[in-house]
């Protein structure tokens, strides 16, 4: 959390003078751990996975069988 | 030899040599050959990178340089990049030193000028769908030439009948057609045609907001563009030299020598320092990380 909060900071830190490879560390991490909130996953994939229809197929035939019961 | 710190060291003082000589901020945009390809990811990660130099939609750069070095990759990805560039700055160049393919050359559409290093190239912007089972990639320039070829069978073959004295037709292009749908798949031949018409979007947007955004013409001159470079030139590999480029329309230029060497330069650093294992470091097994800078 408090890893990922200084990290946070430093990107918006305005006029924030980092060497090169200060810079492609900083930026390293930040993909890291975007990938690691991703699980690995594509932004593609995501979105894919959040639209997927059969998602929400299942979710109203489980609704309407509650409400059948 | 020199050690990676000194490899650094020479690439700053190029870096602000280049930004130096050119009058702006240099921005270089490094993707490295193996597995580094543009990707969502970026474009949250450039624009840290320009907010870090304290720029800001609200206080755009005159004039932005920015060396790019890419085989390509995600077609939305570059769309976005192209945009956040030019959220950052009023005026926007494009340093080729070596080569900008496929979702490369969409960044650059988003440039007022595209400066070319000796033997640089951009490259059509093709679109390529993954295919599932034992099939390589498709191309769609190959399905587009693929139906040419069956078009083409078609009149030959006619020609040939009535030139024989046969008063009959042919079907051959449906079956040649057939095989095509049967090896690549009905549905996947959507995405690729649906693939296209959004990246032609995208590069449509891209030239009439920012590149002919001042052409008197700009309407033919972006149809032309996008008929070159999406639907004419036969496949990613196709390369778009400084001649080309000038045929097609583009706002061209050629690097001077000196500019040239040291745009080279900056590129072969950044691959001793990849190799050394110092940038574009492993985000998994088939990507590595860009190497984002901004010089000012």
């Amino acid at each position: 959390m408090s890893e990922w909060f200084e990290m946070s900071q430093m990107v918006q830190e305005k006029g924030k003078k980092l060497g090169t490879l200060e810079t492609q560390e900083l930026m390293h991490k930040k993909y890291l751990q975007e990938l690691k909130i991703r699980h690995g996953m594509s932004f593609e994939e995501l979105i894919q996975m959040a639209n997927d229809p059969r998602k929400y197929a299942r979710r109203s035939i489980t609704k309407k069988q509650e409400n059948e019961e | 030899m020199e050690t990676p710190n000194e490899l650094v060291e020479q690439l700053d003082k190029l870096a602000s040599e280049i930004s130096r000589q050119k009058g702006g901020p240099l921005l270089i945009l490094y993707y490295h050959e193996y597995a580094g390809d543009v990707r969502w990811d970026d474009v949250g990660a450039i624009y840290d990178e320009l907010r870090r130099g304290g720029f800001s939609r609200e206080n755009k750069i005159e004039k932005l340089y920015v060396l790019l070095h890419t085989f390509g990759g995600d077609p939305d990805a570059g769309y976005r990049i192209a945009q956040v560039l030019r959220d950052f700055a009023k005026s926007v160049i494009f340093l080729i030193p070596e080569y900008a393919c496929s979702a490369g050359t969409l960044i650059c559409m988003s440039g007022n000028k595209i400066e070319f290093g000796d033997y640089a190239f951009l490259s059509p912007i093709d679109i390529t769908v993954e295919q599932r089972g034992p099939f390589e990639p498709v191309e769609l320039m190959s399905i587009d030439y693929y139906i040419e070829f069956a078009k083409t069978c078609r009149s030959e073959i006619e020609k040939m009948l009535r030139d024989s004295g046969f008063d009959s037709s042919t079907n051959v292009e449906n079956e040649l057609l057939c095989e095509m749908v049967k090896q690549v798949g009905g549905l996947r031949l959507g995405t690729f045609f649906r693939t296209r018409v959004l990246t032609g979007f995208y590069a449509e947007t891209l030239l009439l907001d920012y590149m002919f955004a001042e052409a008197p013409n700009k309407e033919n001159l972006k149809n032309k563009v996008i008929r070159t470079i999406l639907f004419d030139y036969p496949s990613h590999s196709f390369c778009m030299d400084f001649h080309i480029s000038t045929s097609v329309g583009l706002p061209v230029e050629e690097m001077s020598i000196a500019e040239s060497d040291m745009t080279k330069n900056v590129i072969s650093i950044l691959k001793q320092l990849t190799l050394a294992g110092l940038i574009c470091r492993d985000l998994s097994d088939s990507y590595k990380a860009p190497f984002i800078k901004l010089y000012v």
